[in-house]
């Protein structure tokens, strides 16, 4: 049941994202629309996958390779639909993101056999926040250079794409997504530096995960400060939303895999 | 000179750079080779407390501190309706455009000043005193931090104050020169209990009494998720586990050697005896000491002048001019302490710069209607989204014959 509702997901989200590629090729809004409904369909088989293995292994996705990477793809398409209900210009985002979302779901599955017991120290309150709010961190920061990808397209030429909205609003969109993903990886800090004073009695210790984590918060930081005291937008912006996105994507899931760290069984997961 | 928003970028880029290259450097991480010289050298084996980054965080503190001062009567003048130079103006409409197109971008309020979502105007304030808060707090915390590592055996009774029992004590420049004066017994000790839906684990149930105040005794069972608070100290459950023997000589009473594993199956602990002669405790397990399902039988030895020897259970052995005996056999646990005085500052100073961090998410703005010769000329404000505004404005059906001339220094945010 678990593989059967994976792997509905799955084609579910390969089908989103083709839609959303031939909705752009061809301006026709309505397909990119099915991809939106395709990437909906595809939550529901993807909730089911994630609560069996909840069931099975007894705790939350935060363990295994399988388990964070295919709960970070479903944060990522559930925030992509609550974003666009909201902001409906952004549905066009869906061709930046889906595909995003379908190449998760493959790392995903390279690891589907691993199950894992989790170690005590996983017995915290804080420790749902931390894993919580990276998840979401890393979801929204996607949005952010997906509508990022976008303005620079639009702005090239406005002609092109119709179903993406004005530049300048993308624009807007990109900064406002940058904003959400700077609380979220605030939240994401604060919330295992909580955890790690429950259990060891220390709030910080400049393991490289958290150190990178605080990098990111402060290039995060920078970009905005270019935005407010520069009065940077635009091309330069977009730009500098990439720098952040590449500062987040290590954080989440280079240096694990690259430097020891106490986080290495959430990627590493054996 | 520190409100400069270029030594702002300066100093944090600064500082990202230094964090984002060390936490690669392959030698924090435990278990890992020591660093090399030139490291050593540069002060790259503890870079964050190197003083090249200790300079760096100063220099930003001191920024934000003067940027702060400047950002709050900025701020005020904002919440007073007192709009900066540069705020945009949008002039020759009536009134019913300025006020449908104000009202949908959710400006609210009665005459002529406009505000959206005015409390959020406060984010970046609250956001910086936040990180204002989190620099010194961090600092205060560090001064008087104080923590260690210790070792118990199950029935061992140590008192934390006591020379040779902590190890790798870390304790701040202004933190107290003894370890807290706490008694800590170890009553049960599981190295490898399985607690439903963990891993096999540690847990360890815990006397802990103040030796000054008798009425100050706690019990409480621990592992690594939680520790137990006795005063301002609070004991956390470590990883290291090992056997330790009971050991009954006349000259030292009775006392516990923690052995340590060499091989799967053999623990050791090299002593000096009272006669200055060195002796060597091992203990041989029929299966891995570490084997969750018991260590099968077990034999201890001991050695002098390489010659080993057996020891029945109560069985005498020559320890310097005397004779001593192993009475038992027990399991040793690890555990560390930590007083973290101002922890709760650090606290509100996260809780700030989150308050900050969320409030800076609602777009804000300002707006003043002016009436001009019948049309409303109207100045605003915005923290984001000012071009879009503009954009809209200037596509509105109600444009009339004069469209709006957008004021060239228009900005987005101050």
């Amino acid at each position: 049941m678990q593989t059967v509702t994976f792997w509905g997901a799955t084609t579910l989200y390969a089908l989103a994202t083709a839609f959303f590629f031939v909705g752009m090729v061809f301006g026709k809004k309505r397909t990119s629309d099915w991809g939106r409904y395709a990437a909906f369909a595809g939550l529901f088989p993807h909730a089911v996958a994630i609560g069996l293995r909840w069931a099975e292994v007894g705790h939350g996705p935060y363990s295994s390779r399988y388990e964070v990477i295919s709960s970070n793809a479903f944060v990522l398409v559930a925030i992509y639909l609550i974003a666009t209900q909201a902001y409906r210009q952004l549905r066009a985002v869906g061709v930046f993101v889906m595909p995003v979302a379908f190449l998760l779901m493959g790392w995903a599955v390279s690891a589907f056999g691993v199950k894992n017991e989790v170690p005590i120290i996983f017995k915290s309150y804080w420790l749902f926040l931390h894993i919580g709010f990276a998840k979401a961190f890393g979801a929204s920061l996607i949005v952010a250079a997906g509508s990022a990808a976008a303005y620079l397209i639009k702005r090239r030429d406005p002609e092109r794409l119709k179903s993406l909205p004005e530049a300048e609003r993308l624009d807007l969109y990109t900064y406002q997504f940058l904003l959400i993903s700077f609380l979220f990886l605030g939240v994401m800090i604060v919330a295992g530096s909580l955890w790690a004073h429950q259990s060891w009695g220390r709030y910080w210790g400049w393991d490289p995960i958290e150190t990178s984590a605080l990098a990111t918060w402060i290039a995060f930081g920078v970009v905005l400060h270019f935005r407010v005291l520069h009065r940077w937008s635009g091309k330069r912006m977009a730009w500098l939303t990439f720098v952040a996105f590449g500062f987040g994507m290590a954080t989440l899931y280079v240096v694990t895999l690259v430097v020891p760290t106490i986080h290495n069984s959430y990627l590493v997961g054996k | 000179m520190f409100r400069s928003p270029r030594l702002a970028l300066f100093t944090l880029c600064l500082t990202m750079l230094y964090t984002a290259v060390v936490c690669w450097l392959p030698w924090l991480a435990s278990a890992t080779p020591a660093p090399p010289a030139w490291a050593v050298r540069l002060g790259l084996d503890h870079p964050f407390r190197s003083l090249p980054f200790l300079a760096a965080c100063l220099l930003l503190f001191v920024n934000t501190l003067a940027c702060t001062c400047d950002r709050f009567s900025r701020t005020l003048r904002l919440w007073r309706g007192e709009l900066p130079p540069f705020a945009m103006a949008l002039a020759g409409a009536g009134d019913r455009k300025t006020g449908s197109l104000l009202s949908a971008y959710g400006f609210r309020g009665h005459g002529a000043l406009l505000f959206k979502n005015r409390f959020a105007l406060w984010g970046g304030f609250v956001l910086h005193v936040g990180i204002l808060a989190i620099i010194l707090s961090v600092a205060l915390q560090q001064a008087f931090f104080d923590g260690g590592a210790f070792e118990i055996a199950e029935r061992e009774v140590v008192s934390l104050d006591r020379p040779g029992v902590v190890m790798g004590r870390d304790a701040g420049y202004f933190a107290r020169k003894t370890p807290p004066r706490i008694e800590v017994a170890l009553d049960l000790f599981d190295a490898n209990l399985h607690q439903p839906g963990y891993a096999p684990d540690r847990r360890s149930r815990l006397v802990v009494a103040d030796p000054d105040h008798p009425e100050r005794r706690l019990t409480g069972t621990i592992d690594r998720a939680r520790g137990l608070a006795m005063g301002d100290a609070t004991i956390y459950q470590a990883i290291p586990s090992g056997f330790a023997l009971t050991l009954e000589a006349p000259q030292l009473g009775t006392r516990s050697i923690h052995l340590r594993g060499k091989g799967d199956r053999t623990a050791f602990a090299d002593l000096t005896d009272p006669a200055g002669e060195p002796v060597r405790f091992l203990l041989d397990a029929e299966h891995s000491l570490s084997d969750p399902k018991g260590t099968g039988r077990l034999a201890v030895r001991v050695e002098r002048r390489g010659v080993s020897r057996t020891l029945l259970p109560g069985e005498s052995f020559q320890f310097g001019p005397g004779e001593a005996r192993i009475t038992g056999i027990a399991r040793w646990g690890g555990f560390t302490y930590a007083r973290t005085p101002g922890i709760g500052l650090v606290f509100a100073g996260f809780a700030l710069a989150l308050a900050g961090c969320f409030l800076m998410i609602f777009p804000a703005g300002v707006a003043r209607l002016a009436e001009n010769a019948g049309a409303t000329e109207t100045r605003i404000y915005l923290t984001r989204g000012a071009d879009l505004l503009r954009m809209e404005w200037n596509d509105h059906p109600e444009q009339p014959e004069n469209p709006a001339q957008p004021d060239s220094d228009s900005q987005e945010i101050a």
